[in-house]
């Protein structure tokens, strides 16, 4: 029968009040629900059962020696990290407040979005006495939210909350999951959030073609996963262990959970070094990326530093790096050295650089040099790729146009005074 | 350039004794304006309210104003019937800013049927907020809404307007974003009422009983305001459509200007067959006749095709002209931004003449046109108020010209002028007990908020459905719940516009490599207007379809100029699901249930510009697309003697003839409704009428009809006994072949018969 038979099939279970009256509201006094009937096979597959006001929870815990070894990097090296971070003045989205202990947290759930999605696993990682401890909590059924959201702790104490996504996605959720048994929960904390997707992004743009966690482990952490189960099983694989009872492969989830946040932790040592430490060798790419987030940020004197050590080790071969060394040098007031930055760009970049290049070429030699002929020659060559150049956008290519339209007239007016144009 | 405007009266004049269209006004009706009813400013007014109206130059209210004001005020759920240019919109601006002057934490949620309305309301409100220079943030929340104004919009936005498609899949699923909406939520704003009919408003039934569950749910009770042009039920659909108690306010004090009626009737050109000339070039040369006259028209045609071959033709009058945009199209499947183009020539007056679908029928502020000419009866009361409406805002004099078709209903009008005039519009009809619907929406349910074990969903009691629901693996029963168990995102699945949940897109490849998207168009109207060969026409311009793409819902169109448009032919069969009433007597059965509708598109024909003569034709491949929906069906024996080709004749005949009269039974759109004749039908093995509802699950139309074959089949009898021709003619059952008599009186005899045995059975039934 198909599904629109069993429908019409339906119609006459289909009851109605007459009079039009409103639902009670569904906040009623809440009766703590009993535990699932499958608890014992959830149990057994290795969950532990915690108790609190609420109802029930099941957790694992994990402990890891100090010098655990996740890819390429001992946990321990997070203390020198931290101790990085300790030094620094300027306001970084990578920077943890030291006054909130630090937390590797990464969350896993029955959806993408609304309210109907569930967060049925919350992981957390911290440091511990010698070593580090991996907190996972689980959801023993979707009646059960109150008491696992409780069991967080994310109501308690301020935490640096260090995530993947974290930003656009977990925390959202758990916002959401907060507001949803918002009548019984003390309510959600503001956590500080440091998202090393977004740092990752700002990293490796142009270098990595993915951003999945576990590409960037492959690229940049030395960790390679085996028999992983890949996350957008994991709504699937929940709802199976709560019809079914059957945890064995909700157990893998955990165990894709913890690799996640074990990465995190690497991936957050990672970062930092190529944030703080100016002497690591990294890619011409990379460093260019940096010193252009640090210029984003105003921290100018770090950006120049970056910049100008990819131009030194890495001369013509970058010319993004000049690109962006141009504007550090504008900056210092050094103009002529910023115009020959800006003049391998415009040599050796395409599209939308190229043009900006010539664009601050025609500038610096107008306002600065006062040299009018090459500030024109910059502006002509520019308005010829505007006519030609396939790859900029419209809106891009209108804009400028105008911009050099009007330059073109200021400068021929100052190379031939008196003409009228 | 132009000299002064003739007075209306004056062109009315000129109509009569123009030869050529003199002779075919049948009648001429007046109905006169009306004075405003005022009421004082209420005492509590806030002063900053007091001081923007006064800016308006409004210093006393209309009385319906005043009247919703004080109930809205005192807590009471409203429906305000208001015609076209009323000031409707005060009736729920000023209780809202009053509330949000009291108390700054108030909300209101802002409904209109579509994104331009609300687009178009937010300025008014805008401007209105600024004059009062208070601080009130209003913000429209849609599609278009940039991603880093959300945040504020549900933070902070007094006001919210909206669509009820993104209350449905944009707001409702993510409400806990919303707290600060929903817990201080005081109205709910309906407009435009009158479009919350068939599966549509049934749908918006659901997403209000949604809303009002989510607002429950934070603490929330808001009074509801609604306003609707006339119909016949606008209490009884708003609380429907609510499931909430509602106070009409009917008497309307806004003054209207003298409207004149004119009812033409095309002249006949065929007096065996009684056809007559064409009523798309009647109109043609009225409106020519107009836009000669500097007067500022507004030409509404019922299908996309008709628009877009008036544009064709009314385009002709301007082609001296470089650039000339007098004359322009409107209708949906436009791009948004050629719409609002449309649209501001409209009010500014650059565009003297604009042809239309009823897309215009809504309330977009067009301004001030002078006439209005309908080309056919557009289906039912309201929508012919809505078209005349459009004539005359304020209190100027108005010109109104009814132009029929050769068909029944149209006809009928010519004959009963006063029908059209009587002031008894039809009612607005929603089944939210459609249970597809029902079902759908009863999962958007589940996933916003989970049902307990004993709660209700709006009237309906729920509980075995969301047994069902877990049977299907959608839903996870707890101690105490049900709870939403899969990945899915259900109001992504479910859009509320159409049955068929697909769009298909029309890309324009003239130019090889500069394709572009011109329109988009549902699923059903596509496999009649883009099958491959079709002529589309778009502003004026012809296309052909080279390739429709029905797996990705695409069709390629490229430009040509040809003298003909085509039109294509759809056959249907059925199956009968459930028979869950029936009715015997005397060799007739009547029977209510459900059907299976398999609709396949046949073959089209190339018929000629201005001749409509029919050149050619070819076939359409497409698959078919299958239609569970509620239907009725009469069965009888066959008339004895009868040859089984003079029965297929007479049944084809009769089917005509009840399907034009059920739009005056059941007040719907003659497209809500089929009507199909089966000589020998798989269920009874008898000759059988089904009449079946358009949409899936039915919309309640054919479950009313049941109660009344009786009737249907006498009007339709006295209908083609009394109709002019010889031997059956379009208007009544349809052309025949030349020569022939007694097709005609073969359906007269079948429809008095059935009538007479169904009236019989119904005196058994029904002592």
């Amino acid at each position: 029968m198909s599904y629109e038979q069993k429908l019409m099939q339906m119609k006459k279970l289909l009851k109605k009040n007459g009079v039009v009256k409103e639902e009670a509201p569904v906040q009623s006094k809440r009766i703590v629900p009993p535990a699932p009937a499958y608890e014992n096979q959830w149990l057994s597959a290795g969950l532990e059962k915690e108790q609190n006001d609420f109802g029930i929870v099941y957790k694992r815990v994990v402990t890891y020696g100090a010098h655990h070894l996740h890819g390429s990097y001992k946990l321990s090296d997070l203390r020198q990290t931290m101790a990085q971070w300790g030094t620094e003045t300027a306001n970084h989205p990578l920077c943890p407040d030291p006054s909130k202990p630090i937390v590797f947290f990464d969350t896993e759930t029955t959806g993408l979005k609304g309210a109907g999605t569930l967060i049925f696993l919350l992981g957390f990682m911290e440091e511990a006495g010698d070593g580090f401890r991996l907190t996972q909590y689980v959801l023993p059924g979707p009646d059960h939210e109150a008491a696992f959201l409780y069991a967080s702790g994310l109501w308690d104490r301020k935490l640096s909350l260090v995530m993947y996504n974290g930003k656009s996605f977990d925390m959202p959720q758990v916002e959401t999951r907060w507001t949803m048994n918002r009548s019984h929960l003390p309510p959600l904390v503001k956590h500080d959030a440091i998202d090393l997707l977004h740092g990752s992004r700002r990293i490796w743009k142009d270098e990595l073609d993915s951003f999945k966690l576990t590409a960037i482990e492959q690229s940049q952490l030395g960790f390679y996963r085996k028999g992983d189960i890949p996350g957008h099983m994991a709504p699937i694989i929940y709802q199976d262990a709560v019809k079914s009872g059957n945890a064995e492969l909700l157990m893998k989830i955990l165990a894709h959970n913890e690799w996640d946040i074990l990465s995190l932790v690497t991936l957050y040592i990672r970062s930092t070094d190529l944030l703080l430490q100016e002497t690591l060798s990294e890619s011409a790419i990379s460093a260019t990326n940096i010193g252009k987030w640090y210029a984003d940020l105003k921290s100018f004197g770090r950006s120049r530093d970056f910049l100008e050590r990819v131009v030194a080790e890495h001369g013509l071969l970058h010319p993004l790096a000049h690109y962006h060394f141009g504007f550090a040098l504008k900056r210092d007031g050094h103009f002529e050295d910023a115009a020959k930055a800006f003049e391998v760009a415009a040599e050796h970049l395409r599209g939308r650089e190229r043009i900006i290049a010539l664009g601050e070429m025609a500038k610096l030699f107008e306002h600065r040099m006062r040299d009018f002929e090459r500030a024109l020659a910059s502006t002509e060559r520019a308005q010829l790729l505007l006519n030609k150049d396939p790859e900029l956008s419209r809106r891009f290519r209108e804009r400028m146009k105008e911009d050099f339209g009007k330059r073109e007239i200021r400068l021929l007016g100052k190379i031939f005074p008196g003409q009228a144009q | 350039m132009k000299t002064e405007n003739k007075t209306i009266a004056a062109v009315i004049e000129d109509l009569r004794k123009d030869p050529s269209f003199g002779e075919n006004i049948i009648h001429y009706r007046k109905i006169e304006g009306r004075d405003a009813t005022y009421a004082e400013f209420p005492a509590n007014l806030h002063p900053s309210i007091v001081k923007a109206l006064d800016t308006r130059g409004i210093r006393k209210l209309y009385s319906h104003q005043r009247e919703a004001f004080d109930l809205a005020a005192g807590g009471r759920s409203i429906t305000a019937v208001t015609p076209t240019a009323s000031g409707k919109s005060l009736c729920y601006h000023l209780p809202v800013l009053q509330s949000i002057l009291e108390d700054e934490a108030s909300r209101a949620l802002y409904l209109f049927p579509t994104k331009a309305l609300a687009q178009d309301q937010l300025a008014e409100l805008h401007s209105l907020i600024e004059a009062s220079g208070e601080s009130i943030l209003s913000y429209t929340f849609d599609g278009d809404t940039a991603p880093g104004l959300r945040t504020k919009v549900r933070k902070s936005g007094h006001i919210v307007l909206t669509n009820p498609d993104m209350l449905h899949s944009g707001i409702l699923p993510h409400h806990t974003k919303w707290v600060s909406l929903f817990e201080n939520l005081k109205y709910i704003i309906i407009d435009e009422l009158h479009t919350y009919k068939g599966v549509f408003g049934s749908h918006v039934a659901h997403v209000l009983r949604r809303l009002k569950r989510i607002c429950n749910y934070y603490g929330a009770d808001p009074v509801f305001i609604c306003t609707s042009a006339t119909i016949a039920n606008p209490k009884e659909l708003a609380e429907t459509l609510t499931n909430t108690e509602m106070k009409l306010i009917a008497n309307n004090g806004a003054p209207s200007g003298t409207k004149h009626f004119v009812f033409y009737n095309p002249p006949v050109i065929h007096p065996t067959f009684g056809i007559r000339r064409s009523a798309v070039l009647e109109v043609r040369d009225l409106g020519a006749f107009l836009y000669r006259e500097g007067i500022q028209t507004i030409i509404f045609a019922k299908s996309r095709v008709r628009v877009e071959m008036l544009v064709t033709y009314m385009k002709e009058l301007t082609k001296k002209k470089l650039y000339d945009e007098t004359v322009m199209g409107y209708r949906g499947g436009y791009l948004p931004s050629e719409r609002r183009k449309i649209e501001k020539g409209l009010r500014n007056g650059d565009i003297r003449t604009v042809v239309s679908t009823n897309a215009l029928e809504l309330g977009i502020d067009i301004g001030q046109l002078q006439a209005c000419i309908m080309t056919g009866y557009p289906g039912n009361i309201a929508s012919a108020f809505q078209q005349a409406g459009r004539a005359g805002r304020r209190q100027d004099d108005a010109l109104i010209i009814y132009v029929a078709q050769s068909i029944a209903l149209d006809q009928y009008i010519i004959d009963h002028p006063d029908y059209l005039l009587g002031q008894t519009p039809e009612e607005a009809l929603i089944h939210p007990d459609n249970m597809l619907i029902l079902i759908d929406h009863l999962k958007c349910a589940s996933f916003e908020l989970p049902f307990s074990l004993t709660e209700t969903y709006g009237e309906f009691e729920v509980q075995d459905l969301l047994e069902f629901l877990e049977s299907e693996g959608i839903l996870v029963r707890t101690s105490d719940k049900w709870h939403w168990m899969t990945d899915r995102f259900p109001a992504s699945e479910i859009s509320l516009r159409s049955a068929s949940q697909e769009n298909v897109v029309i890309i324009d490849k003239t130019v090889p490599k500069g394709t572009k998207v011109i329109g988009e168009m549902d699923r059903y109207s596509a496999m009649t207007l883009l099958h491959e060969e079709a002529i589309y026409i778009h502003q004026g311009t012809q296309y052909q379809v080279e390739k429709l793409d029905w797996e990705e819902k695409k069709a390629y169109v490229t430009e040509v100029d040809v003298d003909y448009f085509t039109d294509a032919n759809l056959a249907v069969e059925l199956k009968v699901m459930n028979e869950d009433k029936i009715e015997a007597a005397d060799e007739l059965v009547t029977s209510y249930g459900d059907i299976a509708v398999l609709a396949i598109p046949t073959i089209f024909k190339k018929i000629r510009f201005d001749t409509h003569d029919n050149i050619g034709s070819g076939p359409i491949s497409l698959p078919a697309e299958e239609l569970h929906t509620s239907s009725t069906w009469l069965s009888f024996d066959a008339p004895e003697g009868w040859k089984e080709s003079d029965l297929t004749d007479a049944m084809t005949g009769a089917a005509q003839a009840i399907h034009s009269f059920i739009p005056i039974f059941v007040r719907c759109d003659r497209t809500d409704i089929h009507v199909v004749p089966q000589v020998k039908a798989t269920h009874t093995g008898k000759p059988t009428f089904f009449i079946y509802d358009s949409y899936p699950g039915g919309i309640g139309l054919s479950e009313k009809l049941y109660d009344r074959w009786d009737e249907l089949l006498d009007l339709a009898a006295n209908h083609v006994s009394s109709c002019r021709c010889d031997a059956g003619c379009p208007i009544c059952i349809g052309a025949q072949e030349s020569g022939v008599k007694s097709g005609k009186r073969r359906v007269i005899g079948l429809l008095e018969e059935l009538a007479r045995k169904e009236k019989g059975k119904r005196e058994i039934h029904q002592p």
